[in-house]
């Protein structure tokens, strides 16, 4: 009997051993399923080794696929067919990427809660994203797509590629995160494609600064703001050059007064990275040695493993296109095929704009529109949490679109309901449109793709083996009249609405410009000629004009020189704004440090090379001065806008009336000399103590110390961090911190076409690889890696690695 | 003697085993082999903690050489464990746990069976 017991006791203390540790207490995974070196997180590790020749049965193909990888584990996929090549590109994309795949379109989706459980951070990021409606957008593009036979046809293949790799998973197969976790990866569909788009759509264009305009304008008034805040700054380089006629009659707008609602609004949405942006030109033969067009390109991005981009050639019978697809998505988004090379860059525009709902009652039944109520729609959300009982969410949907700002999620703000339009909420093919462009033959056919993308709008850069250059700023742009959308709109008047949309073929572009070069940099699109209302709270301003001088100056431009371009560190905006702080510095008095500092800032050509100090002091400093002179904006708040950078140099030479110089909180008057002074005084103290904390020396690369970082934040141990770059914001070469240049990419078009690519990352989304981030240090140091573009399956050719052959 | 023979047999069924079952499939190996063969209980706990614990420390160093340590490092940081073969010994300590426990249960069973 005593036997018994012990038998028994020790029976269910072995069983709860086992159990406790097979499933995830708090953040610690199953501690037995994941050391578990037959199937837990060891399996995950791998070598170069890992990889071999082999044959896969994956089910679903009509007709055998090739996938021969090179040495930089490119997969390079030869088919038959449309439907084999995307079922493989789903397939191989999956196999190095399902991970980031489903947690990027969980993101998207609001689903985050589903794995990391109850957090009130992870809560508040899943109801933003259901509330400013990206799965609805989704929903809706989802129903264009599939409405086309060629869209509906490669996106049904890619899933079924990626769940065939899906259903050939097991325990010990399964990605790392999921071990991490402890979850799995469910099926994918067509509408995670969808979401993915939207993903990117939130990235690049899901910023606005409407309602802090709003607060701005009613604290300051409507002289103040129009001199603060110009549409267009001075001295703007337009991505299409100034002086070009516009050849069709504009829609017409009808001439309203704008009325803004006195509304303060004390708390703000979540946006994305204002600096997501690129840059991108094309040169034409004319400025190069060898005679043929070169295109380079940029995307800016936040740094994160596994990266967002993964390189591929996609080869069938009609197409041979190569270059970086969007691990979800199928296709090449930037790069190139046997005749044309694209790339992109944010065209930034204003296509998200704010209506305040009047409701008629608080049950929110019913709004006012146009003189009459309206029924509202009211969608139960439910955001499932791990573990969990459900968090269910109401929003109210008006025909502008869903009421982001309501008590309910924003209580901060007392009784405001604010809807928001947004061109990512309407449906759009951008999958028909990179289908299209992937086997474009020349500018025609690059056009014919272009009129299908919309959202997030792009400037496409193109360069042809014929010779053609052009640029398209391309999306679906709303028709507004002067002033439209800049700050929250009264949602009663019906002549606040969107009218209609400006016609694609309306939309600016160029063809070969004299110049004999085309660029793009975030910047003002078109000059004040262009016959719409053009408007966005966030033009860059420098790295356009940089790239304009040195192309413009530049002649038998080799590859090499666009590469060296890329990695330009000329800091244009130090070399604008540093003589005038200099000039206003008072230099008496000053301690040693702050004396040895201005000394290198004195010496210093404005290159932020990483090894050099000048370029960490002026950026301290300006940062320093910027929220100093602008304290009436209280720069760290967020609730009002800051005059621009160009503006702000502007009025530092010619402010004599308003004097914004003075900081407001102390009795004294403080002139520009004494801001400027203060703020040098404070940056040095803080690059002094910058310097105790760190333990590492001064200098620009080790004071930005730039990190890649795994999507999940909390897993550091699968970052890297500490990468020393030059650059930095408004910079060229737009390295900084945590965001940067996300894919960098330069071709050389012509009999045979040439490319050299690197992006801060590496093939494989597996942190056991030595793929996983192995791009990082020759993407560090500027350069880049030759791709190998093939012409058929069998080439022979030193760098090819491992062939797998799909059936 | 019986000891060897016993870590010898945890071990190698756990190993075959676990190429198609989930892991905790060595509570049963062990469970069984301590079951079938009589010893003390102090020995059949170290039988179980030496067969599956040295088993799974001996696959994972293998996995770490031929890795060359790059995601046992990784793991090394993300459970602050400085060292790559404190994630090894670790790896070989939860199984040798579940394994001792897996073994000691088998033994009491025995006594229950044939006192």
């Amino acid at each position: 009997m005593k036997h018994l017991i012990s038998t028994l006791l020790l029976l269910a203390f072995t069983l709860s051993l086992v159990v406790a540790l097979n499933i995830k207490l708090g953040p610690v995974p199953p501690l037995g399923k994941f050391f578990d070196p037959f199937s837990g997180f060891w399996q995950n590790a791998a070598t170069t080794n890992s990889y071999q020749d082999h044959l896969l049965e994956t089910g679903g193909l009509e007709a055998e696929v090739r996938v021969i990888y090179d040495s930089l584990m490119i997969p390079h996929i030869f088919a038959r067919n449309d439907h084999d090549l995307f079922f493989a590109q789903g397939f191989v994309t999956a196999s190095h990427r399902l991970w980031q795949m489903e947690f990027q379109t969980h993101f998207a989706a609001g689903r985050l809660s589903e794995i990391f459980g109850k957090n009130s951070q992870v809560l508040r990021l899943d109801r933003l994203h259901r509330r400013i409606g990206l799965e609805y957008g989704a929903d809706n593009s989802l129903k264009v797509a599939t409405s086309h036979p060629l869209s509906k046809a490669a996106i049904k293949a890619y899933a079924e590629g990626v769940n065939a790799f899906i259903n050939a998973l097991d325990t010990k197969t399964l990605p790392i995160e999921y071990k991490l976790f402890n979850y799995r990866p469910e099926k994918w569909t067509a509408k995670k494609t969808s979401l993915l788009l939207k993903y990117m759509a939130n990235n690049l264009a899901g910023r606005d600064y409407d309602l802090e305009s709003t607060n701005t304008l009613n604290i300051i008034g409507k002289e103040a703001y129009d001199f603060l805040f110009p549409v267009r700054d001075r001295g703007i380089d337009p991505v299409i050059p100034k002086g070009i006629p516009w050849n069709f009659s504009p829609l017409k707008t009808k001439d309203d007064s704008l009325s803004v609602p006195e509304d303060i609004t004390s708390a703000i949405i979540e946006m994305p990275d204002p600096d997501n942006g690129s840059n991108n030109w094309a040169v034409s033969g004319k400025k190069t040695a060898s005679g043929n067009p070169i295109l380079a390109g940029d995307p800016h991005l936040g740094l994160n493993l596994p990266s967002i981009w993964f390189a591929i050639q996609l080869h069938s019978p009609d197409m041979n296109v190569m270059g970086v697809s969007l691990p979800g998505a199928m296709g090449v988004i930037i790069g190139f095929n046997d005749s044309i090379a694209w790339s992109l860059t944010n065209s930034r525009r204003d296509v998200r704009d704010w209506y305040k709902i009047k409701f008629r009652t608080p049950e929110k039944n019913e709004y006012f529109h146009d003189g009459q109520w309206k029924p509202a729609r009211k969608v139960i959300d439910t955001v499932f949490i791990r573990n969990q009982p459900p968090f269910i969410d109401t929003v109210i949907y008006t025909h502008h679109g869903p009421v982001v700002y309501d008590e309910q999620f924003m209580p901060e703000n007392k009784k405001q309901n604010y809807a928001l339009r947004w061109v990512a909420h309407d449906g759009s093919n951008e999958a028909l449109s990179f289908y299209l462009l992937n086997r474009a033959k020349n500018y025609r056919e690059f056009n014919e793709a272009m009129d299908y993308f919309a959202c997030p709008a792009q400037n496409f850069a193109f360069a042809c083996a014929n010779g053609d250059i052009a640029i398209r700023v391309q999306g679906k742009f709303p028709l507004k009249r002067k002033g439209q959308g800049q700050f929250l709109m009264d949602g009663t008047l019906p002549q606040n609405d969107w009218q209609d949309f400006i016609p694609p073929e309306h939309n600016a572009r160029i063809l070969n410009p004299p110049r004999g070069f085309v660029s793009s940099a975030n910047q003002f699109p078109v000059d004040s000629t262009y016959p719409y209302f053009v408007y966005d709270g966030n033009y860059e301003h420098y790295r356009n004009r940089r790239i304009n001088q040195r192309l413009e100056e530049m002649d038998h431009i080799t590859p090499a020189d666009m590469q060296a371009l890329q990695n330009d560190n000329f800091n244009m905006k130090a070399s604008e704004s540093l003589p005038v702080l200099l000039s206003y510095l008072n230099r008496e008095n000053l301690p040693s440090p702050a004396q040895d500092h201005l000394e290198s800032l004195e010496s210093w050509d404005f290159y932020n090379e990483p090894e050099l100090v000048a370029p960490a002091v002026f950026n301290l400093w300006w940062s320093q001065f910027f929220k100093t002179f602008w304290d009436e904006f209280d720069a760290d708040s967020l609730l009002l806008r800051t005059p621009s950078t160009p503006q702000t140099i502007y009025l530092m030479r010619h402010d004599t009336v308003q004097n914004y110089a003075d900081i407001k909180e102390t009795p004294e008057i403080e002139s520009l000399q004494d801001v400027v002074t203060q703020s040098y005084l404070t940056a040095v103290s803080e690059l002094e103590a910058w310097k105790e904390t760190s333990n590492r020396e001064l200098n620009w690369g080790n004071y930005k110390y730039t990190s890649v970082n795994h999507l999940v934040p909390q897993l550091a141990a699968f970052s890297e961090k500490g990468i020393i770059t030059g650059g930095g914001k408004n910079i060229v070469n737009a390295t900084r911190g945590r965001h940067g240049p996300s894919w960098k990419m330069v071709t050389e078009l012509g009999d045979e076409v040439k490319a050299w690519a690197i992006y801060p990352g590496g093939q494989s989304g597996n942190p056991g690889s030595p793929y996983y981030s192995n791009f990082i240090p020759v993407w560090a140091k500027g350069r880049y890696h030759r791709l190998l573009f093939m012409k058929h399956a069998d080439e022979k050719n030193n760098a090819l690695f491992y062939t797998q052959t799909l059936q | 003697m019986k000891l060897s023979l016993k870590v010898i047999l945890i071990a190698g069924l756990s190993f075959f085993m676990q190429q198609f079952l989930p892991w905790w499939v060595i509570v049963p190996v062990a469970f069984l082999v301590a079951t079938s063969i009589k010893s003390s209980g102090f020995s059949d706990f170290i039988a179980g903690f030496l067969g599956v614990g040295l088993l799974w420390m001996a696959m994972a160093w293998w996995i770490d050489l031929e890795t060359d340590s790059i995601l046992t490092q990784k793991i090394a940081v993300l459970f602050n464990a400085g060292k790559a073969y404190v994630i090894i010994l670790v790896t070989g300590l939860i199984g040798g746990i579940v394994g001792g426990f897996g073994a000691l249960s088998g033994h009491f069973l025995r006594k229950t069976l044939k006192p």
